[in-house]
């Protein structure tokens, strides 16, 4: 338990001269449930690619339960992934499909797999390409589940569903994780449902990493700061300012510390995980400093 | 992985199997008739004692126009088979994202793409051994009416070179497949690429192994008894129907070169500067010389003759021939199978 599931240590990947993700070190225990955030084009899937072997790394080092990614059969017996779209083959039934995942992978659990699309309520004699959204997620996570992964990489899984659906498929998620002791990295671009389910957070854009945490940690650290401009012009050191709004007499900051802040003058407010993504996402790319731990200066 | 290659390509087998059957059919057919229709016009008698055979083999020939054309159907299978079968197999897999699918399974993708190939391109060379043993057999009677079994559209469906074009038309589909990741473009470029490496090979494949050369002696005065027809129409062919006929040269006795079209009279002409023709009365009548003049000719020919070299490949090298190219095909294949390999599984973390 004390090696973490999996470990990006400055990893990158280029396609030609665009870098889709570059520099990326996070380090995610095992059990643990993360979300890796970011607008379209951010370089999640890249991510999660290149944590599944189907991209090589440009640069850096990647580990999944110790190993390199790769394609050997070694490697990926040990990793559950549900790619983008959840892609399916469409002229097989979910039976066939039940059938193709037991002979592709010999530690296959086909009575776990029945189980969840029971619960699911997927008919096994129906074919892929007739399957709604929300089913073909399901049958796509049953198929990942059923390999009896250690780590299960989920991209954008939640894209497709309506919010029903979504609900549904997050409650199978967790349940299957947490019954077997899965590490989860998902994707998404919908911040609010996962608030309820991740533990950890990785916001990602331009192919960088903003922000990488223990959730609860990363709430605790962030917080709304207002007050007077004379009063929020000063900050103690170790204090880093995310982002400043202004309004007549009154300036709003939001705010990073490890300690507490003790001036009287300021109002200080809990952040929730949307604000908190959100400012990450809008802050200009740190591309001359390192992200975190110095003062970069908020914007004026 | 079998069961996945057997259920992803159930349709393409049941289509290739009944493909062979089919054609297997009509060729026990068509190859027991020419046995029959050959032995009843006399063939085989009447090339076994080396006399004119030509109006049963017109007869013959005429019998062959009147069967399916399975020998352009064969000649195009590979051609098919790369496009339809091979060209798809990993570009659909990309077209569809299920190459996120397939190759994160256990098994891996080189135990995918490897496994396929197998089990693909094992039944479908032996569909293709299987025809082309059979197409030897039923054209085999048919072969001295058709300039034998060299006969360039024949070469290509009998023996073992039909396996060759097949696993070789397959490997240009798959290694396509796996460089390009478009279906459509795939096709196109196998189709190109496999028409461009076999047509040459119909200049080419003379070559294969060494030519057998004969040299022949014809005495001048020979011409005389025949003078108005032409060098070629004077002398009965020293190389065999079936032999396949790359070169033939004649020179005169000062070593120039003859063309085996020109006319006796004409050569006649050079040695024997009085000869007179007499033109025949009608058209069909080939001009003669009289005998006075022929007898005045003869001591100017003494001693000289005409010299024909012809170089051919003999009928027994048709399995050498065979061989050779089938090996340069596989070979070609193999090296197409590796770049779809490599295509495949190369995305290996640097």
């Amino acid at each position: 338990m004390n090696a973490p599931a999996v470990e990006a240590v400055e990893a990158g990947h280029r396609y030609g001269d665009f870098w889709a993700l570059r520099g990326c070190t996070l380090s995610l225990p095992s059990g643990s449930v993360t979300a890796v955030v970011g607008p379209n084009g951010a370089g999640k899937t890249t991510l999660l690619n290149l944590l599944v072997g189907l991209l090589p790394a440009s640069e850096g080092r990647l580990r999944v339960m110790g190993d390199q990614p790769s394609s050997r059969p070694e490697f990926l017996a040990q990793v559950g992934f549900v790619a983008q779209d959840c892609p399916l083959y469409r002229e097989f039934s979910v039976a066939d499909l039940l059938r193709f995942g037991r002979a592709m992978n010999p530690r296959w659990d086909d009575a776990l797999a029945r189980q969840r699309l029971a619960a699911a309520e997927v008919p096994l004699d129906r074919r892929a390409g007739r399957l709604s959204g929300g089913q073909r997620a399901q049958v796509a996570l049953a198929l990942a589940l059923a390999k009896r992964p250690q780590v299960l990489l989920l991209d954008e899984p939640l894209a497709a569903l309506d919010p029903l659906a979504r609900r549904e498929f997050l409650k199978t998620l967790m349940n299957s994780a947490s019954e077997a002791g899965i590490t989860v990295v998902l994707s998404s671009h919908l911040i609010g449902e996962l608030a309820r389910v991740c533990d950890h957070l990785v916001v990602i854009r331009d192919g960088q990493v903003r922000l990488v945490g223990e959730l609860d940690q990363l709430l605790a650290e962030h917080r709304w700061v207002a007050g007077p401009p004379e009063d929020t012009a000063r900050m103690p050191s170790g204090v880093e300012v995310l982002s400043t709004s202004s309004h007549e007499r009154h300036n709003t900051l939001l705010v990073r510390s490890q300690g507490p802040l003790l001036n009287p003058a300021l109002t200080v407010s809990p952040v929730d995980l949307e604000e908190l993504v959100l400012a990450y996402l809008e802050r200009p790319a740190p591309h001359l400093s390192p992200p975190l731990g110095t003062h970069e200066g908020a914007r004026p | 992985m079998i069961w996945t290659t057997w259920r992803q390509h159930r349709a393409e087998a049941i289509v290739g199997t009944v493909i062979v059957a089919a054609i297997s059919a009509m060729m026990l057919v068509v190859g027991s008739i020419a046995r029959t229709r050959a032995r009843t016009a006399g063939v085989p008698a009447c090339l076994r004692s080396r006399a004119d055979c030509s109006a049963a083999l017109e007869q013959l020939h005429r019998y062959f126009h009147t069967i399916p054309p399975f020998t352009g159907a064969l000649i195009a299978l590979p051609l098919l088979a790369g496009m339809f079968w091979a060209a798809p197999l990993v570009s659909r897999e990309y077209e569809a994202g299920t190459h996120r699918l397939a190759w994160t399974q256990s098994v891996g993708p080189l135990r995918w793409i490897t496994v396929k190939i197998g089990l693909i391109f094992g039944p479908v060379a032996a569909g293709a051994l299987i025809l082309g043993l059979l197409a030897t057999w039923a054209l085999d009677p048919l072969a001295p009416a058709f300039s034998g079994r060299y006969n360039s559209t024949w070469y290509d469906i009998q023996g073992v070179v039909p396996v060759a074009c097949m696993l070789f038309a397959l490997s240009v589909g798959v290694a396509t497949s796996a460089l390009i990741r478009r279906t459509v473009p795939a096709m196109a470029v196998t189709l190109f690429v496999y028409a461009a490496a076999r047509i040459p090979v119909h200049w080419i494949r003379p070559h294969f192994a060494p030519l057998t050369t004969r040299t022949l002696t014809i005495p001048l005065s020979g011409l005389l008894q025949n003078a108005g027809a032409n060098m070629q129409e004077s002398f009965a062919s020293t190389v065999p129907l079936d032999a396949w006929v790359q070169q033939v040269t004649v020179s005169d006795p000062s070593g120039r070169a003859v063309s085996p079209n020109q006319a006796n009279l004409d050569i006649l002409a050079r040695y024997c500067p009085n000869l007179q023709a007499i033109r025949g009365t009608g058209t069909n009548t080939p001009p003669r010389i009289s005998a006075a003049d022929a007898a005045a000719c003869q001591p100017h020919l003494q001693g000289l003759s005409l010299n024909e070299t012809v170089s051919y490949q003999p009928a027994s090298h048709f399995w050498l021939l065979q061989t050779v190219e089938s090996a340069l095909f596989l070979v070609l294949a193999a090296l197409l199978v590796t770049a779809a390999i490599l295509a495949v599984t190369r995305r290996r973390p640097t």
